[in-house]
């Protein structure tokens, strides 16, 4: 019950109190570029959640089994090679999760052409702009720090909400912000500040909105535990 | 014709070798700097927190907390004689995790301080907890129950002056504290 | 069309194609880090760093860059160029390191870095290149700092944590927060817009 509850927090927490695009910034440029239509918006945060998914179930595991220092994997070869004391691989990180997440962008794109072609429609065209999305980088980053730190080791179950809470928390945002955009092109905004000049003062005021989630977490886990 | 995929990929293969080779020069290079700086964050902190503390003669000790295995200092002074014990912790905040370092006296029943080493609190309000009026505010209290109190009116010693206009992030540290302390067990036979 | 030169090239990084201002890229960085101006120049040599030394590599292999393999060496090489920024930071600038923490990988996805490689590195011989990587790191530096100026002196009265106002100022603690960098940034963005289209009407 208890993990339950924590991981309903986590997923509060990742998804609203630290928005990825309004408390920590990643992701901004699809949320500037693709936020005109609330549909295409909704299209890029689904598949940006599902490539997260994926990218961040990947990354844990080669996080765990190989990159971290004292990993099992790399200590065994080493062992069996002759050598002595622990590995630590924790240099390669940041190439290796780049290229998970170049080929995982690859793969879902391919599974998604061959057995869903309606769903690739829908948002297959933004695939390959999600390789160079931070947020996914982001997400695995997170990972990776809640894999070092040995008082709050992170497992897979966590790892995977926590990648799709996140991916799901941009989705709102890109789809409020599509939403708002849509009216504002019928407003009478000053012309200096037409285009992405508006499109960051109101990103601002919702991130003022979204600082009011903060604390919830606090609240909500004193309401559950007792 | 196309060339060969392996004459296709050779600048890549020959790239690879040379950033290994880059990344190895640097990892073996700097690699006892970086470990060297992640404890001098911590040890630094503890001739602050326990004023005469010798480093050298910090013993590192293991001690589960719920669960986990984690390091804890032993602070000797200049003359053997025992100081305390420096305890590294971390928990929610308001904002994101805190990170801290709580400092207790040789019988483990009473703080000698705190040391807040990272925290993304609101800036003006709840950052405020870094300062010294605030981490000093813990010396002398009575671990396991601590609250917060409106600032000005902590009497008690399970008492502390909340920050002014940030009352849930110094609960959150008073939480951090309690809860490090019921849980910590330290390993070898004492409490 | 004539080429640009190298000089030009530098020049235009500066203000023309300022590349916060004018071609809006690598904004995670520009937003996150710009709430002090020693993360905002810490975070703007780093990421000047990896885009001279990327766009020097990449220009001295660009007769062996086969096309379709292009963007996979481009990753691999700013990949490995910012861990090693990465490792600098963290032997160097131990708190630095830790107060960005994961904007200094981030800087991998900086679109800047890849733009430049694909636009001018890949074609362009090696002085080119790194005169065009050093006004873009100018100009990036330009943005940043001044982004992190304006927020830091408004928002905490200190400018690279000096004093600069006095207390009798009310601090707009807004500005150091998350929205603060939003609003200040599109503003900022109205108020050149405002002033080049001044200029070209005059």
């Amino acid at each position: 019950m208890q993990t339950l509850i924590d991981l309903l927090l986590l997923a509060l927490t990742t998804g609203l109190c630290n928005n990825f695009v309004l408390h920590y910034f990643v992701g901004i440029c699809p949320f500037l570029g693709v936020s005109r239509r609330i549909d295409l918006a909704f299209g890029m945060g689904m598949a940006v959640t599902f490539v997260m998914a994926v990218a961040g179930l990947l990354s844990w595991s080669l996080t765990y089994f190989v990159l971290r220092p004292g990993a099992p994997l790399p200590d065994a070869i080493w062992h069996l090679a002759g050598g002595e004391g622990s590995l630590d691989l924790s240099i390669l990180s940041y190439l290796v999760y780049i290229f998970v997440i170049a080929s995982s962008v690859q793969f879902v794109e391919m599974y998604v052409r061959k057995f869903n072609p309606a769903l690739y429609k829908s948002f297959g065209v933004f695939l390959p702009l999600i390789t160079t999305n931070c947020a996914i980088l982001f997400a695995c980053l997170e990972i990776l720090k809640h894999l070092q730190t040995p008082d709050a080791l992170w497992g897979l179950h966590e790892a995977l909400v926590y990648a799709v809470s996140g991916g799901l928390g941009f989705t709102f945002a890109i789809m409020i912000m599509a939403g708002l955009r849509e009216e504002l092109d019928l407003c009478d905004v000053p012309r200096p500040l037409k285009g992405p000049g508006i499109a960051l003062c109101v990103a601002g005021i919702m991130a003022m909105a979204f600082m009011g989630f903060t604390g919830v977490d606090q609240s909500l886990s004193a309401l559950l535990s007792h | 014709m196309q060339a060969h995929p392996l004459k296709q990929a050779s600048l890549v293969i020959v790239l690879a070798t040379v950033f290994a080779l880059i990344l190895a020069a640097v990892q073996l290079g700097l690699r006892d700097r970086i470990a060297q700086n992640k404890q001098a964050q911590t040890l630094s902190q503890i001739p602050l927190l326990l004023p005469g503390a010798d480093l050298k003669k910090t013993v590192t000790l293991k001690a589960a907390l719920e669960q986990k295995t984690i390091a804890i200092y032993q602070a000797f002074d200049a003359n053997d004689r025992l100081l305390g014990y420096v305890v590294p912790a971390q928990g929610a905040g308001f904002n994101d995790q805190i990170e801290l370092l709580i400092a207790y006296d040789p019988s483990l029943q009473r703080l000698r301080g705190i040391s807040v080493i990272s925290q993304k609190e609101t800036p003006g309000l709840g950052d405020n907890m870094t300062k010294p009026a605030f981490t000093k505010s813990f010396a002398g209290k009575k671990p396991g129950q601590i609250h917060a109190v409106q600032p000005g009116f902590a009497a008690s010693e399970t008492e502390i002056d909340a920050l002014s206009g940030a009352t849930v992030s110094s609960q959150s540290v008073c939480n951090i504290v309690n809860r490090v302390t019921q849980g910590l067990r330290l390993q070898g036979g004492q409490p | 069309m004539q080429e640009p030169t190298a000089g030009e090239r530098f020049l235009n990084g500066l203000l023309p194609e300022n590349p916060t201002y004018r071609q809006m890229l690598g904004l995670c960085a520009t937003l996150a880090v710009t709430n002090g101006v020693k993360p905002a120049f810490t975070m703007a040599c780093s990421t000047g760093f990896v885009l001279i030394c990327a766009n020097a590599m990449i220009s001295l292999m660009r007769k062996h860059l086969q096309p379709h393999l292009r963007i996979l060496i481009f990753t691999l090489t700013i990949a490995t160029f910012v861990t090693v920024v990465d490792r600098l930071l963290q032997a160097f600038f131990y708190p630095m390191s830790q107060q960005l923490g994961p904007y200094v990988p981030l800087i991998i996805v900086n679109c800047i870095i890849i733009s430049r490689c694909e636009v001018c590195a890949s074609k362009q011989s090696l002085p080119i290149a790194i005169a065009d990587a050093v006004g873009q790191t100018l100009g990036f530096l330009i943005g940043l700092v001044s982004l992190a100026s304006l927020r830091e002196l408004l928002g905490n009265g200190t400018w690279c944590e000096f004093e600069i106002l006095p207390q009798s100022w009310p601090r707009w603690r807004i500005l150091m927060l998350p929205p603060g960098a939003f609003i200040t940034f599109g503003l900022t963005l109205g108020f050149i817009e405002w002033f080049v289209h001044r200029k070209q009407r005059a």
